[in-house]
């Protein structure tokens, strides 16, 4: 006989994880309320007649919130066939009003008192015995972290399943109650027995949820005009006495006065003045190791090796085979360059002794240096004929992924224009993607430890502090934190928020905070034009947060969006170290995403871009463009579009081009500049796509290329965000005018930042004061007029936090 | 023959990306490109 158990208990007691260890599903763990909104449904290991249902974590069966609303529906629905639920043997008394509800349901339950790992090390005593007696149910201590007793817990639900014996809930509610509970019970003769009592007790409290049409409001009425308080604070209030009583008899708290670790910690984290310091400083920490060092390091091999000409084995022999390519290089660049020019000329280079041209070699960094040559220099290093040296000649030499594509589309006699496509599009756009990877992970990993401990929680109720001063609340930075692993789940997590203008502006802002698609924008600019700084990651994080008070700012004291901010109440999970296992688990789930979304989405793109970038009307007809890349179909849209971004300081059409493409996935953004900058400019030690990306800056920009940069980045961080994202927008906005206002907000927004950071930087590094600049400041003075101007709303305080 | 040969295997993994991108779309997921784990509960589902 197949059965099904349903896991019900509050967020963060442990649900999930027990669900994971019972099934061996994978879900993803977090600290914030709300992380499972949907139900999950999994076999029990070994036991294919056994189903578990992960409904979402709630405190009550009251009708406020979606997630309680999707719990009780599938439990009075449904009906599963037992109910195990799992309550924080750390803060049993406040688990416990839940309980006291479901026992109710005419289901039979069973209790885990889940974290007993942690009861024990506290020194805490609970004694499970009194509890089954008082609530009666059985009760199984467990701790779904470390395995302890789950197969005993499950095992008990199932034999209670199977026998289909009924629980009968201990707790009775004072007499005169009970008494009006027995008369609505006796009118619901509608309803099954077993679950009439629940109605009934629902009914009294006037849950206008219950899907039942009995009229009961005669006895309610008197109920409250006997015992002077209003229905549903008569049951609170008596549920309550109810669970005091329990946990006299039952729970013996070793330490009540001491703080606890958490306690202790918190009072540093969650300081005033401390908090936003040490958040400065963790992002900064995390920032630093993912992309300037760790990160970096094995970027580079990625980028330079795997998906480059290939690396020395135990790096053995790359100095003297650089100084060799170097040397060999720049004989060849100065031939190159002389017969170029006498070839210009229409004279033999090897007569051509009245020339000399001027050679432009970049370095690793884009620095640029002019050699003149003549026809000495030109002849002295035609002489050496030097051959190109082998990397295989200097030490163990592994050739990189584009160097085996090439010998393999070569032994197979591959056509040029295929072969151009498969190396120049689809191996440099998606390897240029897949080349940050390891950053990518060493930057999950951080995520998912600060996910796990419990801190990521803290930063909500931090920002409700500071959000609050603005008429914003800590509610809205709920989906802005999800929104930095990937947007969609941020803006559809908005649905907890039941204030619409609240939810909308949410909705608007959420993507300002960086996405796990555009860490690649982020490290290409911290790593090709600032060598790699922590900072510029980090900096990202906070224009984002600044760019969300200032909109909210803004909006709030606008007709459409006024509005006091909402209630914050959250529950502060206590620290605890994440296992190994859960941190590398997320880290690879995260990761893998990645690399499916390079496989996917940007594999259509870099063709596309490929082909739209290499083909085009070109001398009055159509075909490959080849020298002529602006003359291509993508280089006519970016060139028609490049002034637009002239103020900005990257007016290039590449880089307008991969903004657009940008709409379709971020990390497109780095592809496209991967295929349209491959084109080979010469340096000092081979070609640079990414020397070449930072020369062309530093000419839009005037010289100020790590500026015009930096502003591309911003533009690209803060502006409409992918189409998935932009398809989540509509779907929660359930209108299409919403959805286009806020794209164009988004959009003028980035504009408006990205203008202001590069024309008064500018000003300030090179004293340059033009048009842009002094529309920035007009910019700037519009903005600081709408930040002060005087608004409608009121600030309460914020509540102070419940930290177990 | 080489050229078609190539032309082949790289229709067959642009056809399989399509593909894989399509179906996320039909089971009611992102189509997004990348997985649901990392998305925290949250899908697109009305």
């Amino acid at each position: 006989m197949s059965v099904t158990i349903a896991l019900v208990g509050n967020p963060n007691s442990g649900k999930t994880t027990l669900f994971n260890a019972l099934t061996g599903a994978n879900q993803f763990v977090g600290n914030w309320p709300g992380v499972t909104v949907e139900k999950k449904e999994g076999r029990l290991k070994g036991r294919n007649d056994v189903a578990f249902m992960d409904l979402p974590g709630i405190y009550s069966l009251s009708p406020y919130t979606p997630e309680e609303v999707v719990a009780r529906s599938y439990l009075i629905n449904q009906r599963p066939d037992a109910i195990l639920n799992i309550v924080d043997g750390t803060n049993i008394e406040r688990n416990l009003y839940l309980t006291t509800q479901i026992m109710e349901l005419g289901i039979p339950v069973v209790m885990a008192v889940n974290m007993m790992d942690v009861v024990n090390k506290n020194g805490d005593i609970i004694n499970t015995k009194q509890l089954e007696a008082k609530l009666g149910c059985p009760v199984v201590e467990i701790s779904a972290l470390k395995g302890t007793n789950v197969d005993k817990a499950a095992e008990k639900a199932v034999q209670l399943a199977k026998s289909g014996a009924k629980t009968k809930p201990m707790h009775s509610f004072e007499a005169k109650v009970e008494g009006y509970l027995g008369e609505i019970e006796s009118r619901l003769t509608e309803v099954n027995e077993d679950q009439r009592r629940f109605y009934a007790i629902k009914l009294f409290e006037r849950d206008d949820k219950i899907n039942v049409k009995t009229g009961v409001s005669d006895i309610v009425e008197r109920a409250e005009k006997e015992m002077d308080d209003d229905s549903e604070s008569i049951i609170t209030n008596q549920r309550y006495d109810y669970i005091t009583s329990i946990i006299k008899s039952c729970y013996k708290k070793k330490n009540n006065s001491r703080l606890s670790v958490s306690d202790k910690i918190d009072r540093i984290v969650t300081n005033r003045i401390l908090a936003l310091p040490i958040f400065a400083v963790v992002m900064f920490i995390v920032y630093y190791v993912s992309v300037t060092t760790v990160g970096a390091f094995v970027t580079d091999w990625t980028n330079d090796g795997l998906f480059g000409d290939g690396w020395f084995m135990f790096g053995s022999g790359r100095e003297a085979y650089d100084a060799a390519v170097e040397e060999f290089e720049f004989s060849d660049s100065i031939i190159a360059a002389f017969e170029g020019a006498a070839a210009e000329a229409g004279v033999p280079a090897e007569s051509a002794a009245d020339i000399t041209v001027g050679l432009e070699i970049y370095d690793d960094d884009g620095n640029v240096e002019v050699t003149d040559v003549d026809y000495e220099l030109y002849m002295s290093e035609l002489s050496k004929a030097a051959t190109e040296p082998d990397p295989a000649d200097y030490g163990p030499w592994v050739p990189g992924i584009p160097v085996l594509i090439e010998n393999l589309l070569g032994v197979l006699n591959c056509a040029d224009w295929l072969s151009s496509l498969i190396l120049d599009g689809i191996v440099a756009g998606v390897g240029a993607v897949l080349g940050f990877v390891p950053q990518m992970l060493v930057l999950f990993i951080f995520l998912a430890f600060l996910e796990g401990c419990g801190y990521m929680a803290r930063i909500a109720f931090i920002m409700d502090r500071i959000f609050r001063r603005f008429g914003l609340s800590g509610k809205s930075f709920i989906p802005m934190l999800i929104g930095s692993g990937c947007g969609v789940p941020g803006i559809m997590a908005s649905r907890t928020i039941e204030n619409e203008r609240d939810r909308r502006m949410t909705i608007m802002t959420t993507t300002f905070i960086p996405c796990g698609a555009k860490l690649p924008i982020i490290a290409l600019i911290a790593g090709s034009l600032f060598g790699g700084a922590g900072w510029v990651g980090a900096s990202a994080y906070f224009v984002g947060a600044l760019a969300i008070v200032i909109s909210g700012i803004i909006l709030k004291k606008t007709k459409m969006f006024e509005g006091d901010p909402a209630p914050f109440v959250m529950e502060l999970p206590a620290y605890h170290l994440p296992t190994a296992g859960s941190v590398l688990r997320s880290m690879w789930e995260r990761g893998w995403s990645f690399i499916k979304k390079a496989g996917t989405i940007i594999l259509i793109s870099t063709i596309f871009v490929w082909f739209t970038s290499n083909y085009g009307f070109a001398n009055g007809h159509f075909g490959a463009v080849d020298e002529l890349a602006d003359q291509s179909i993508l280089g006519r849209i970016g060139s028609a579009i490049a002034w637009v971004f002239t103020p900005l300081g990257w007016g290039d059409w590449r880089a307008a081009v991969a903004a657009v493409t940008g709409l379709v996935a971020k990390e497109n953004v780095v592809g496209t500049l991967g295929i349209l900058y491959g084109a080979e400019v010469a340096t000092e030690s081979g070609s640079e796509i990414w020397a070449s990306f930072k020369n062309a800056f530093t000419v839009t920009g005037g010289g100020a290329g790590a500026l015009a940069a930096y502003s591309f980045m911003l533009f690209n961080l803060l502006c409409a965000p992918c189409f998935a994202a932009i398809g989540a927008i509509r779907r929660e906005m359930n209108s299409s005018k919403w959805t286009w206002f806020a794209i164009g907000y988004q959009c003028v927004f980035a504009y408006f930042v990205a203008l202001c950071i590069f024309q008064i930087g500018r000003l300030i590094t090179a004293g340059v004061f033009g048009a842009g600049t002094l529309a920035a400041f007009i910019i700037i003075a519009l903005v600081a007029f709408l930040l002060v101007r005087p608004a409608k709303l009121s600030s309460k305080p914020s509540l102070e936090p419940s930290v177990n | 023959m080489g050229t078609i040969i190539v032309l082949i295997a790289l229709l067959f993994i642009v056809a399989a990306a399509v593909r894989a991108l399509v179906k996320q779309k039909k089971s009611g997921k992102g189509g997004c490109g990348c997985g649901c784990s990392g998305c925290s509960g949250m899908c697109n589902k009305k």
